[in-house]
């Protein structure tokens, strides 16, 4: 899709593109061209890399040169900052970036009224000689401490924006927010009504996790999403998880996948809905992953790709564990059909797994895709409305690129996962199956239960699961006995409980069931 | 208008360069900054510098390019290239005390 087809013809206000992910979708567009737009941010907001990136973009994918007014760290820091993202500034530097290192020298003294004429003119000299199109002010806020004099520094405001306006230049002006500070609000409100375009990046840490995000404030001219955005720093520079993973206009398909249990097709009505999602709940050791190896392998089997997300076990257990139960993973790792995303949740917040998890279907392509467990990717370091929303934000991801998904829960989580009564999330999955334990006679059987499927003919009764080396069948008429135990029974009943093993145990307990 | 400037070759008719106090003034065409600074430099440097002192002037508007080259961001800002240290002054150099006293204590540290 093209940046152009998303500006409407009758806009009177001209964008420009700025290559950030997401960000140019949001605004419909880029930001306003030959204008100024307001980029504000605590310290450590990501002000500084959405700004070159801007520039490096404009010069790699659209040949517009661009000029970098570096006030605060040196352009020699910068150009060694932007390595790490993958950025030849160097090159670029050659024939399409300038940087004015624009730092106060140490020895300048202050003696009366300054201005900004002479380095505009300088800057507007250079522009025309390079043919510069675009231009970032970085950070405005060390030179209106220099000013230091309210009516001065709106005279300079206005004189940049003036000068953007006349230059035909596009222009980025960085400014650090402190909004616990009245004066410096003030300061910002008067930048906020002259800029045509005010974007507000903000970070937090929470739960020992950075956040950060990305909020459009004001755009003169022009329609814009509200909402606040998850925005991470990455080894690609700044991502924005965005508008366009928000959209509902997923493909809608009427035909079914199978679910790699004979079985478990026939009681589906013929498998899972393509392109939709599945919640798979149960205990440790109620055999879900068996279950979800099984549907990805089913899928390679085909010559179909597929992608294994896990925060649980590692790639070799997973391989392992699954191997044990007759499922062969290894052989379509090797054949590039399928992909294992093994991350441990530590440290890094959902957004920053949810913009990996999009970069890995945009490479590998998948249309098949396992996430177990699905809170240990959400959970990490955000509130309970972050989880429902992140979830929201997973399932229209897979849901758009046509992704037939399973999701894997805990059923016994303490409640402060709320996520984990899967209430929330079973509201947006379109299937839901539940793996419990059923004890009679001393033995524990594995039940599987179809507790909804949206759209689909399906039974309500619980089903005998019986793995073995031939995989998984499911048993029409379950056992007589005891009715499915509550999560809540079978967490508390420790004597002789499978469960305790947990996962990886559940795998070698098959043949031994046999 | 106000592009005027002298030559930087210190003048053979004065007897010690060492002492020779080497000015440049940035300006922005004739924005009242500007001119205010060039009145209030040319005032300190006639009473206090009389006969010791060369000036250059430059304006941005006509060599805005050289302005980068030498760094020179605000305008009016005054350079003293020597003696050394170099040292930048901002501003329409209206604190004459300031002004006064950087240009002194600067003379005095050769």
């Amino acid at each position: 899709m093209s940046i152009e087809s998303l500006v409407p013809s009758t806009s009177g206000t001209q964008k420009m593109p700025t290559g950030i992910e997401d960000f140019d979708e949001i605004t419909n567009g880029g930001i306003p061209r030959h204008r100024t737009t307001l980029l504000m941010g605590t310290p450590g907001s990501g002000k500084t890399v959405f700004a070159l990136q801007m520039l490096v973009n404009g010069a790699n994918r659209w040949g517009e040169p661009g000029i970098f007014v570096a006030f605060e760290e040196n352009s020699r820091h910068l150009i060694q900052n932007a390595f790490t993202f993958g950025w030849d500034l160097q090159r670029l530097e050659r024939e399409r970036l300038f940087f004015l290192d624009a730092r106060m020298s140490s020895d300048a003294i202050q003696a009366g009224d300054f201005d900004l004429l002479g380095m505009l003119a300088s800057v507007k000299a250079k522009a025309d000689e390079m043919g510069a199109k675009r231009v970032v002010f970085d950070s405005i806020d060390v030179l209106l401490a220099l000013l230091d004099n309210g009516r001065a520094e709106r005279r300079e405001l206005y004189r940049i924006h003036d000068w953007l306006g006349e230059s035909g230049l596009t222009g980025i002006i960085t400014a650090r927010s402190e909004i616990d500070r009245p004066a410096v609000a003030n300061r910002y409100d008067f930048l906020q009504y002259m800029a045509d375009c005010v974007v507000l990046l903000r970070q937090s840490v929470q739960e020992g996790v950075s956040r950060r995000e990305m909020r459009v404030l004001k755009y003169r001219g022009s329609s814009f999403s509200e909402n606040s955005f998850p925005l991470l720093i990455t080894e690609h520079g700044i991502e924005i998880f965005g508008v366009r993973d928000e959209t509902r206009d997923f493909p809608v398909y009427t035909s079914r996948v199978p679910s790699g249990v004979d079985t478990l097709d026939v009681m589906l009505d013929g498998g899972y809905l393509q392109g939709r999602t599945v919640l798979l709940t149960g205990l440790p050791g109620t055999a879900k992953t068996t279950l979800c190896g099984a549907f990805l392998e089913a899928a390679c089997l085909r010559g179909e790709r597929a992608l294994f997300v896990s925060f649980d076990e590692s790639k070799d257990e997973i391989v392992r564990n699954l191997a044990s139960v007759g499922i062969d993973l290894q052989s379509h790792l090797d054949s590039g059909l399928l992909q294992i995303y093994w991350s441990s949740r530590e440290a890094r917040s959902a957004e920053e797994h949810l913009i990996t998890l999009r970069r890995f279907i945009n490479d590998h392509q998948p249309q098949y895709l396992v996430v177990n467990p699905l809170w240990m990717m959400l959970q990490s370091g955000t509130n309970m409305l972050n989880i429902i929303s992140n979830t929201q934000r997973l399932m229209l991801l897979t849901k758009n690129a046509g992704i037939t998904s399973i999701f894997t829960s805990l059923l016994s989580e303490p409640t402060e996962h709320a996520e984990e009564t899967p209430y929330q999330i079973s509201t947006l999955a379109d299937t839901w199956v539940h793996l419990s334990y059923l004890v009679q006679d001393g033995e524990w059987d594995r039940t599987l239960t179809i507790v909804k499927a949206r759209g689909i003919k399906h039974s309500n009764q619980a089903y005998e699961m019986i793995l073995n080396d031939q995989g998984i069948t499911l048993r029409d008429n379950p056992p007589v006995g005891r009715p499915p135990q509550s999560p809540h029974q079978a967490a508390s009943s420790d004597a002789g409980n499978p469960s305790d093993a947990g996962q990886t145990a559940s795998a070698t307990d098959l043949t031994r069931e046999n | 208008m106000m592009n005027f400037s002298s030559d930087l070759t210190p003048d053979p008719s004065v007897p010690d360069t060492s002492d020779m106090l080497t000015l440049t003034l940035y300006i922005a065409g004739d924005a009242i900054n500007s001119l205010r600074a060039l009145t209030n430099l040319r005032t300190i440097c006639d009473t206090h510098f009389k006969a010791r002192y060369q000036l250059e002037i430059v304006d941005i508007f006509e060599h805005p390019l050289q302005a980068l080259a030498d760094k020179v961001l605000v305008t009016p800002t005054l350079v003293k290239t020597a003696p050394e240290p170099r040292l930048s002054l901002m501003g329409d150099l209206s604190d004459t005390a300031t002004v006064l006293l950087a240009l002194q204590s600067a003379e005095r540290k050769t």
